[in-house]
């Protein structure tokens, strides 16, 4: 084991702890919020990079493909709250909407795209990096500087902004926010729609490392779900927390033991939710 | 008196329950009533039913001549009413500051009003200051009512405040806090109406006003605060104690 190995394999858990965050987060702060389990948000992740992939590889700009995966996200979300979730109001008819869109994006995306798997690459990331004795992708040292922009930004908006204030206060409890004067039909629009943007750039930024294929959303689906869980439910703390010790778990799993590398994040799950039932920072903790 | 609040004819179902069954009362401006009854007598509800919480299943509610009857709680909130919970159910994850600017960002206010309001509640309860920076989860039941008060009455447009058994479960010292902050606003605010859920008659005493005993869903009985605390028979009654 050496050192170099150490640090690479360190640099890429954080790398991928961010694009586990930025999946996992819209999840934690929907259920949070509106108590729904968005099982399409998995599907907005897929949409996200498949629509990045076409404009960045077609128009060489890997700016322009984030920007419009974060719009297409959005949009899918923002429509999503607006028009199905209204149909019907009980959690469960909610989720199920969820699942009957999760099957629909799914579906489309694989008559449009089949079951290839594309990677487009910026040149501009491609090659390697030295810092000290290790050599790093340039492409995972961009991620780590995106992901913290992105999560600094985040952190601002939930702790320090008004928006950010009320979803927060929503989370613990969303009767008493209204009786001070916040409409929660809002911030149930708003919230969706971060959360889909979020899983849309997530997407888009793991095009150039693993690729985009129809059941990557599923697969990811599922790592956001442990996530949340070992983060406690709601908990954007918990949820950073637990997307960097997933991550970095899962890079160190793959570099030195890689049989255990699928089975690491659930056997964090359990181990947490043995020793402490609502997640690392849920409820009763925090 | 000016009529603020009226209720007509309320009646809430909470699934095959007959909560409260035709409940007819007004509010006045500036005025002080009294919700009394026992455990279970519909009190509760009929408070989280004026806030919005409830939805009545007949009857109508009133604030200022406009129907407010299915309005969402953020409209009434915007009016100037505001509800006090009795088990407080604060912004666990937030601190005390946090929970109070996000009392007042809920309803616009920001900025240096949002300050001053806070620096006001700061001023009417000394102990928050110092524990700004704590979350809510980790402040003891007194502190948590002070906070949960306090929260209540930061809003600049502040109406009618409803609070929910503002004294029960706190030791004498916090109990004397906030019968004599209830009071001080009472004397202080000349806009305010105030419908307070009681089972103690100390807070009575010392605020005066009008009551209401609520005896399963429906008004067994109402007057002038002074008239009940001459009848320990009714207070026992209606309350299950007797006038300390």
């Amino acid at each position: 084991m050496s050192l170099e190995t150490l640090f690479s394999a360190l640099v890429d858990g954080v790398a991928l702890g961010f694009i586990f965050l930025l999946l996992s987060l819209g999840l934690s702060i929907v259920f949070g919020l509106m108590r729904i389990v968005n099982f399409s948000h998995g599907s907005i992740f897929t949409w996200g990079a498949y629509i990045g992939y076409e404009i960045s590889s077609r128009t060489n700009n890997f700016f322009l493909g984030l920007l419009t995966s974060s719009l297409v996200a959005g949009l899918i979300g923002i429509l999503t709250e607006r028009f199905l979730l209204k149909i019907r109001r009980e959690a469960l008819a909610q989720v199920i909407i969820t699942i009957g869109l999760m099957l629909l994006l799914d579906r489309l995306a694989w008559l449009r795209w089949g079951d290839i798997t594309y990677i487009w690459f910026p040149q501009w990331l491609e090659g390697s990096v030295s810092i000290g004795p290790a050599i790093m992708y340039k492409y995972r040292v961009f991620l780590i500087v995106v992901g913290a922009i992105l999560s600094t930004t985040i952190y601002y908006f939930f702790t320090r902004t008004k928006y950010g204030l009320i979803i927060r206060a929503g989370i613990d409890d969303r009767e008493m926010i209204q009786t001070f004067g916040a409409n929660i039909e809002g911030m149930f629009t708003l919230a969706f729609t971060i959360g889909s943007i979020l899983a849309g750039v997530a997407g888009f930024l793991l095009v150039p490392w693993q690729g985009v294929y129809p059941s990557i959303g599923t697969n990811y689906l599922l790592y956001a779900f442990a996530i949340v869980v070992i983060g406690g439910i709601g908990s954007i703390t918990g949820t950073i927390v637990a997307s960097m010790l997933v991550g970095i778990a899962q890079q160190m799993c793959s570099y030195y033991v890689p049989y255990l590398t699928e089975i690491s994040i659930f056997t964090i799950m359990i181990l947490v939710l043995l020793l402490k039932p609502a997640g690392l920072l849920g409820r009763g903790t925090e | 008196m000016t009529i603020l609040l009226e209720i007509r004819s309320l009646a809430v179902n909470i699934g095959a329950l007959y909560v409260i069954q035709g409940i007819s009362l007004t509010i006045g401006d500036r005025e002080l009533l009294f919700l009394l009854g026992r455990n279970g007598a519909g009190k509760t509800t009929l408070l989280k039913t004026i806030a919005g919480l409830i939805r009545p299943t007949s009857g109508s509610i009133t604030y200022n001549g406009v129907d407010i009857t299915n309005k969402p709680p953020y409209f009434r909130a915007r009016l100037g009413i505001r509800y006090a919970p009795d088990n407080r159910r604060l912004f666990q994850s937030l601190t005390v500051e946090e929970n109070l600017a996000v009392s007042l960002m809920s309803e616009g206010v920001s900025g240096d009003s949002m300050r001053d309001r806070i620096e006001y509640i700061y001023t009417i309860f000394p102990d928050l200051k110092r524990l700004r920076k704590l979350r809510a989860s980790q402040l003891s039941g007194g502190q948590q009512q002070m906070l949960n008060i306090g929260r209540a009455i930061a809003s600049p447009n502040l109406k009618v405040l409803l609070i929910d058994e503002p004294t029960e479960g706190l030791s004498p010292i916090y109990a004397s806090k906030i019968a004599k902050v209830l009071g001080d606003l009472v004397s202080e605010n000349k806009s305010l109406s105030m419908v307070i859920v009681e089972t103690k008659p100390s807070l009575m005493r010392k605020l005066g006003g009008r009551f209401v005993v609520i005896n399963s869903g429906r008004i067994a009985l109402e007057g002038s605060v002074d008239d009940i605390l001459e009848r320990p028979d009714l207070l026992s009654l209606y309350l299950g104690t007797k006038p300390a």
